[in-house]
């Protein structure tokens, strides 16, 4: 027997590939998510504004020294940086810095909260609607082409003057409308999802409907969700703001960046500022908002930049 | 097939009506009940008087026959009537609709006249830092709060204008007060903010989308070829590009259709713009909700029909949608 000839065959040895580490699909979005400077500081401003809104009482006693409602009559149009009073005093002479401080709450908790409950409503909704599809697809998208075919301002208002909201039913009466585009795009992206291998293979093995849509359909449009959540963020805090200014949403004593503008027309010549600091501060939040969503979208499908 | 298209469209949009009637009517229902405007203010009226002229009404009929009635009465053109004052909410609709018109179709022409223009230069200086300052400029000008927008531009150009003897902007409303309306100029000065405003938001969204579709037109092979033909850069751009990069854009604009009502709103209030969202306005403060409701119904359905034109327009124009 012939043993084989000690050749050592000289084979080409694998490049070492850099060693890139398993991530997973969230790790690798918000790696590039971080690594989106205007993204990241948007997303600070934004962390900024609700820390403010947590910490209102504590802001206005540590910093401003004032309560939101202390009127004093002998002081009212004081100019911005005047003694106490850092942005000055509104008509009333109350102190405008504290009054904005405790309006961020207004705004960031009917802002967040609005946004989740759409995104619950909607998300469910389109979850169901997308996943079972024939008679109750068609019933809840046409429910949803009702919500979305009347304009939603004149609903806004038309509930805000039945309901005279406050913070809570404000964010309940814009998420009411809110739901129906999140449906709509949730519905979409299950449509798509729902045929691949993975879902057809999990329904094989027995699970029930409720596992399939909440373990295994759920988190994979769960992005479609958390990108419209950042961009609607925006939206409500206008939104609400507007209709604080009208008069309809939150009203007096209450401030908010919306109501601090009601009167601001009437005082300009006292004061200018008064016109000017609630709707710097609704512009920055909502620029934050939006720039910190795009970098959301960026982020999570990075062909679209 | 177009044939087809257009009936399965039609019928699509029927339970899409009833939905939005059904609501508005259980809405008009719940918070106007039975109530008649003017019967608390007439003494001499008997329960008995009023009976029969709920009777006359066809108040005491089962809701569903209302339903219905008051249904057909809607397409005849009748919206109901006003709750505090009685008058017919379809001539309130026809005083304030030319008034809303004027302001949002200016707004949207606006819109489209600036944004196209900007668009294409940020595309075509792709990277420089004009492209950038337009850039920021869009980004920047959705964030602004337009009912705060038309308050700095009336505090500043009507208000501040005034108070330096500069020539200055009328604050609000359609004409000066006083005249008969016949004067453009006028009419044109009364106009200038509030479609600034409205129009601010449509060529901040409109301008940046251009830009992206004009990118992507732009790389494109026949765009190449058109090039190497040796055609110059401006028949290239306007002739050949900018035609397919619009084509999107004008989905875009349909969008906004429903907006021609209801879009200026807020808008309307700050500048006393006597139009439709200021009458809404207006008749929600004095809790009308008849004339609120009636109103709404009227938008829901324009918007409804919009949709269902723009859809059959589409088909019209592009065939593979009628076999989609």
């Amino acid at each position: 027997m012939i043993s084989p000839l000690p050749i050592e065959i000289e084979r080409p040895q694998p490049v070492p590939v850099p060693a890139r580490a398993a991530r997973s699909y969230w790790q690798e979005a918000w790696g590039r998510l971080r690594q989106n400077t205007i993204g990241m500081i948007a997303g600070g401003v934004l962390v900024f504004f609700v820390l403010v809104a947590i910490f209102a009482p504590q802001l206005a006693a540590l910093i401003t020294h004032q309560d939101y409602r202390t009127i004093d009559l002998t002081n009212p149009f004081a100019a911005p940086l005047s003694p106490r009073h850092i942005l000055g005093t509104d008509d009333l002479g109350r102190d405008e810095l504290t009054r904005l401080i405790w309006g961020a709450r207004v705004s960031m908790g009917i802002g967040f909260l609005a946004v989740a409950v759409s995104l619950f409503i909607g998300g469910t909704v389109g979850l169901v609607a997308g996943f079972y599809g024939g008679l109750i697809d068609g019933l809840l998208m046409r429910f949803v082409d009702v919500v979305l075919a009347v304009p939603a301002i004149f609903l806004f208002i038309l509930m805000a003057i039945l309901f005279k909201p406050n913070t809570i039913t404000l964010a309940l009466i814009i998420a009411s409308v809110g739901w129906g585009s999140i449906a709509r795009l949730v519905r979409g992206e299950v449509l798509s999802v729902r045929s691949r291998d993975f879902m057809v293979a999990t329904a094989a093995l027995g699970a029930r409907d409720v596992r399939l849509i909440f373990r295994h359909l759920f988190p994979n449009v769960l992005h479609v969700m958390i990108v419209f959540g950042s961009l609607y963020l925006g939206q409500v805090v206008l939104i609400e703001a507007a209709l604080d200014f009208l008069g309809l949403g939150i009203t007096p004593p209450t401030p908010s960046w919306g109501n601090m503008l009601t009167n601001a027309e009437t005082f300009f010549f006292h004061s200018r500022s008064l016109a000017t600091f609630p709707g710097i501060t609704i512009f920055l939040t909502v620029l934050a908002a939006n720039l910190f969503g795009n970098a959301v979208r960026d982020a999570f499908d990075p062909r679209l930049r | 097939m177009l044939l087809k298209y257009v009936v399965r469209r039609v019928l699509a949009t029927i339970p899409v009506v009833i939905g939005v009637t059904l609501i508005t009517f259980s809405l008009m229902h719940a918070t106007a009940q039975n109530y008649i405007p003017g019967v608390d203010l007439n003494p001499a009226l008997k329960p008995e008087d009023i009976e029969a002229i709920k009777r006359y009404l066809g108040l005491d009929k089962p809701l569903y026959v209302q339903y219905l009635t008051w249904l057909w009465s809607i397409v005849h053109g009748d919206f109901g009537r006003s709750m505090t004052d009685g008058s017919t909410v379809t001539s309130h609709i026809f005083d304030r609709l030319p008034a809303t018109l004027e302001l949002t179709v200016t707004a949207i022409l606006l819109g489209i006249v600036i944004s196209i223009p900007l668009g294409v230069t940020g595309a075509l200086r792709r990277g420089s830092k004009l492209d950038h300052s337009l850039t920021a400029l869009s980004v920047g000008g959705f964030a602004v709060p337009a009912f705060w927008l038309g308050l700095v531009l009336i505090l500043i150009f009507s208000v501040q204008f005034q108070a330096w003897g500069l020539p200055f902007l009328p604050s609000g409303g359609v004409i000066t007060p006083g005249t008969q309306g016949g004067d453009l100029l006028d009419r044109l000065v009364h106009l200038v903010m509030p479609a600034t405003v409205l129009a601010f938001v449509y060529i901040s969204i409109w301008s940046r989308f251009t830009r992206s579709s004009m990118l992507e037109v732009l790389g494109q092979d026949y765009v190449r070829t058109a090039r190497a033909k040796g055609m110059t850069e401006r028949r290239v751009v306007y002739l050949h590009a900018l035609r397919n990069a619009v084509i999107p854009l004008v989905t875009l604009v349909g969008l906004e259709l429903p907006a021609l009502v209801s879009g200026g709103l807020v808008v309307e209030v700050v500048f006393s713009w006597p139009g439709i969202g200021k009458l809404l306005y207006e008749r929600a403060i004095q809790t009308d909700y008849t004339t609120v409701l009636g109103i709404t119904t009227f938008a829901a359905l324009l918007v409804i029909f919009g949709n269902l034109l723009a859809d059959i327009l589409y088909a019209v124009l592009d065939p593979r949608i009628r076999y989609a």
